[in-house]
């Protein structure tokens, strides 16, 4: 074993168990890749959903897949949990890392080939989003899952959490865009997942990892799929006096025939808070607005956006707007995708929730919304996927207010009760981490569960890897302190 | 053959698995039995199980644009239903009497797969009956869902070997406003593929992408009386609104210079052309097929060294753009000798990032078990599942080698 660094501290109330694998550690990384400190592992106690939080024991930054390989078997070795951890831009908590080793991404950045004939990229975890699309612009491909945190969140993340986007309704999300996983399991072995080719025989382990939130073992190479990126792209804005043409005209347009690459609805209180903070034009007095792009070959853009127009009318529809260039089309999605930023100027803190619903009920969950909102005296923005029924209500609030984080709380699980209620899913895009692993027995029953820790122990035998998260353990469906109390519908 | 046991509910599915699982007693499920010679033999001893009792469509909301049916339903008696609504699955996998359970077992996909992607890319959730007679749900009814992990595509490709499908959710498509299908006759089939290449390469967003040899193209020929016998042919297939159609058949005009032959096809013809590539499998239940993939333009190299078993050729059918060739061949008498040719092309296949499996065989051929029914892999995840999930080999045994 190497020295001691006396650069490394190694905090007084760790066990001896926990020393003696930070003193191994301590053989392999330098100071700037090992941090112990309470001070530097402040900001990995959560994610970017900060009620759930945990000190972790450190945070280790390897470059290679060996070097993974080493963390993982010394935590293996001595039977200390670990993690993944890409740019902690999760929403539901699932890179908490209370006493656990995390394994950040961040170094592991490197975009190792990218195949323009084949369109296929070979990525490191750590790759950021946009920066894998921005690198592949000039052979006319993007990378299509794009999340609104894609400045910052990684492609390993992704894989993670199954990430979508606005424009998976017509792209798909993550797990239709990867091909092929290098993983370190939980006991240190390097496999091979998928491959290069389609339809690889045996099962779909690939499938399988992606958005399993860390708890399958450590991608550390993913094959990605590149998409050419349209010939023509128009983006319209339809303007609604109420939220429910709003939701009829999505059903309207899906009914066309047409398939938008993005319908995303944004309500009143997020317009005044993007408009005052981006200027991109968004009328204040209206109750919604749809943001709709039709992409493709450029031929059928005009029939396409006709059709859409069509499909508005029909909801009553009071003004659509084409963006007439790049740079307006460009603020109106920038407007969309920092709605979350400008939250910030209307409270302290949002918190964002995330379920899926059947995208004829739209009209009556947003409703329901409502009146939880007016019910606990909380403000609740709506902007969201609509063409997936993919609901984003954010709750916004200040948590100095005594008592007010214990309302948020409520509402937030009076409308995952409403989501369910109607069919809908827990989570579309975010995931459910620690959040939601309370509700995970609202949704799935005892048999159910058993059969996704069936999955868990093939890949993780022993439980080491991101422990705590996903599926409850057996008898553990409610997390004590939460309600659940069963909600009527509408009004 | 003594006919199976059909179950007529869950209920009644769920008892008798579980009676077979107190007797350590195999079961291989079936649905329209049209894929039978897909993959290797299961042990004697089975019993057979078929779901096609278990036909109904659960509930279809068409303004959802998703639809829960029974494993048992066949493909086209949902395609009927949805298509009062003008809407689709949009899969169009070979055998004409496939179920739904049976396409999803088997991953079965079609010419139009390069569009609209497979039946895994739509399946939205299931209920699956496991070894122990335990039926679970995963996913759910929602276009979009991370909620706990998606058993349900995992029993994808599966070959019933990790539960018995009973219900499965699938999102729908509307139907497309125009169709066509540009065929292209060359003298070989390299050449189609290469041309079927740059159309990938070039801007234009073809739902299909295929080419075959002589052999595949006199079958097809038979079927379609516009094509010629004696050519190799590439189809292109278009899909979608009216101005789509118009631009593909402008643009592509320059790749018809190339051609001994080729012309459009539209209307009643294209949906003649879908029937006989969807009928095409069917002539080869008596032949070995192989299934030869690689990254779509590595593949015309791989096949160029493998020389196929020129003598035993019966067909080859090959997606370019997917970059997936199916290669069939006359069962020889002396089968291991030909099981040891192919342990070679596995070796190229691999050296080219691809692989090369064996993808059928005659059902009665007493030698199946000495095939390569799958490539190597590095590591026993695949096993570890089986044994996990059925450790007493109740469900398909044998038919998913690991």
């Amino acid at each position: 074993m190497a020295p001691a660094d006396a650069h490394v501290p190694i905090a007084p109330e760790l066990d001896a168990n926990e020393r003696a694998l930070l003193a191994e550690l301590r053989a392999t990384f330098p100071p700037a890749r090992l941090l112990t400190l309470a001070d530097d592992l402040f900001v990995y106690e959560c994610d970017a959903q900060t009620f759930d939080r945990g000190r972790p024991l450190c945070l280790v930054l390897p470059e290679t897949t060996e070097e993974v390989c080493a963390v993982v078997k010394a935590c293996a070795s001595r039977g200390v949990p670990f993690l993944p951890r890409g740019a902690g831009t999760g929403l539901s908590g699932g890179a908490v890392a209370r006493g656990s080793v995390v394994i950040g991404t961040a170094r592991m950045d490197r975009i190792f080939e990218v195949d323009v004939p084949n369109r296929r990229a070979w990525v490191g975890p750590g790759v950021v989003n946009s920066k894998l699309s921005r690198a592949v612009a000039a052979h006319g491909l993007h990378y299509a899952p794009d999340p609104s945190s894609q400045n910052a969140c990684t492609i390993g993340g992704n894989v993670a959490e199954n990430s979508g986007g606005p424009h998976t309704l017509k792209y798909g999300v993550t797990s239709n865009h990867v091909l092929a996983l290098e993983v370190v399991l939980a006991d240190g072995e390097v496999v091979h997942l998928g491959g290069a080719a389609l339809d690889a025989p045996g099962y779909d382990l690939v499938t399988a990892f992606v958005g399993s939130e860390g708890t399958f073992g450590v991608a550390t190479r993913i094959l990605v799929r590149l998409t050419p990126t349209p010939e023509g792209v128009k983006t319209a804005l339809a303007i609604f006096d109420s939220v429910d043409d709003a939701c009829r005209g999505v059903t309207e347009i899906l009914k066309r025939g047409i398939t938008p690459a993005a319908i995303e609805m944004i309500d009143q209180t997020t317009l005044r808070a993007v408009e005052a903070y981006i200027h991109a034009g968004f009328p204040l007095d209206a109750a919604a607005v749809l943001l709709v792009e039709v992409d493709g070959l450029v031929d059928d853009l005009e029939l396409q956006a006709e059709r859409v127009l069509e499909a508005c009318r029909v909801a009553n529809v009071r003004e659509l707007r084409l963006a007439k260039n790049d740079a307006e089309r460009a603020k109106l999605w920038k407007g969309r995708k920092q709605a979350f930023g400008a939250f910030g100027r209307l409270a302290p803190n949002a918190y964002v929730l995330d379920g899926v619903i059947p995208r004829t009920k739209l009209p009556e969950v947003l409703r329901a919304i409502a009146s939880v909102s007016a019910r606990h005296g909380l403000v609740i923005a709506n902007v969201f996927h609509a063409g997936d029924g993919n609901l984003h209500p954010t709750i916004l609030y200040d948590e100095r207010q005594p008592g007010v984080v214990d309302r948020v709380r409520a509402a937030s699980d009076e409308i995952l009760t409403l989501v369910i209620a109607v069919g809908g899913a827990l989570s579309g895009e975010h995931g459910i981490g620690l959040e939601k692993i309370g509700h995970m027995g609202s949704l799935f029953g005892e048999i159910d569960l058993e059969q996704m820790r069936r999955l868990r122990s093939v890949f993780d035998p022993r439980g080491l890897c991101n422990p705590g998260k996903v599926i409850p353990a057996p008898g553990q469906c409610v997390e004590p302190g939460r309600s659940h109390r069963k909600l009527p519908l509408g009004h | 053959m003594p006919a199976p046991m059909a179950p007529a509910s869950e209920a009644e599915l769920v008892t008798l698995i579980r009676a077979a699982a107190e007797a350590k007693r195999g079961l291989v499920t079936e649905g329209g039995g049209t894929k039978r010679h897909l993959g290797p033999s299961a042990p004697a001893g089975t019993e057979r199980v078929s779901l096609r009792a278990l036909n109904r469509v659960v509930a279809y909301e068409p303004g959802d644009m998703v639809v829960c049916v029974e494993a048992g339903i066949r493909l086209a008696d949902l395609q009927q239903v949805l298509a009062v609504h003008r809407q689709w699955l949009p899969v169009d996998p070979p055998f004409a009497a496939s179920t739904l359970g049976g396409v999803l077992a088997t991953h079965s996909s079609g010419p139009r797969r390069l569009a609209y992607g497979t039946i895994k890319d739509m399946l939205l959730g299931a209920r699956v009956v496991g070894a122990a007679g335990q039926a679970s749900k995963s996913g759910g009814r929602v276009v979009k869902n991370v909620s706990g992990y998606d058993l349900h595509k995992l029993q994808v490709g599966a070959f019933g070997s990790l539960g018995v499908i009973v219900e499965a959710n699938f999102r729908v498509t509307a139907l497309p406003e125009a169709s066509a299908i540009l065929w292209l006759a060359t003298p070989s089939l390299a050449g189609c593929h290469e041309t079927l290449l740059d159309v990938a390469s070039s801007s234009l967003r073809p739902c299909a992408l295929e080419a075959f040899d002589l052999s595949s193209s006199h079958a097809l020929a038979e079927a379609v009386a516009d094509f010629p016998s004696g050519a190799s042919l590439a189809l292109i297939g278009i899909e979608g609104s009216h101005p789509i159609v118009a631009r593909h058949r402008r643009d592509l005009a320059v790749f018809r210079t190339g051609a001994q032959a080729s012309g459009w096809l539209e209307g009643p013809a294209v949906e003649r052309v879908w029937g006989a590539l969807r009928d095409l499998p069917a002539r080869h239940t008596s032949d070995i097929t192989l299934r030869v993939a690689a990254r779509p333009h590595d593949l015309p190299r791989l096949l160029g060294e493998l020389q196929p078993l020129r003598a035993r050729l019966t067909g080859t059918a090959v997606q370019a753009a997917l970059g997936i060739a199916r290669i069939s061949v006359a069962a020889p008498d002396d089968v291991p000798a030909l099981a040891a040719e192919l342990s070679k092309w596995q070796s190229l296949a691999k050296a080219s990032a691809g692989y090369a499996v064996v993808e059928s065989a005659p059902v009665d051929c007493a030698d199946r078990a000495c095939l390569a029914w799958t490539a190597p892999v590095d590591h026993s995840l695949g096993a570890r599942l089986k044994q996990r999930w059925d450790p007493d080999q109740i469900l398909n045994p044998g038919k998913m080698v690991c």
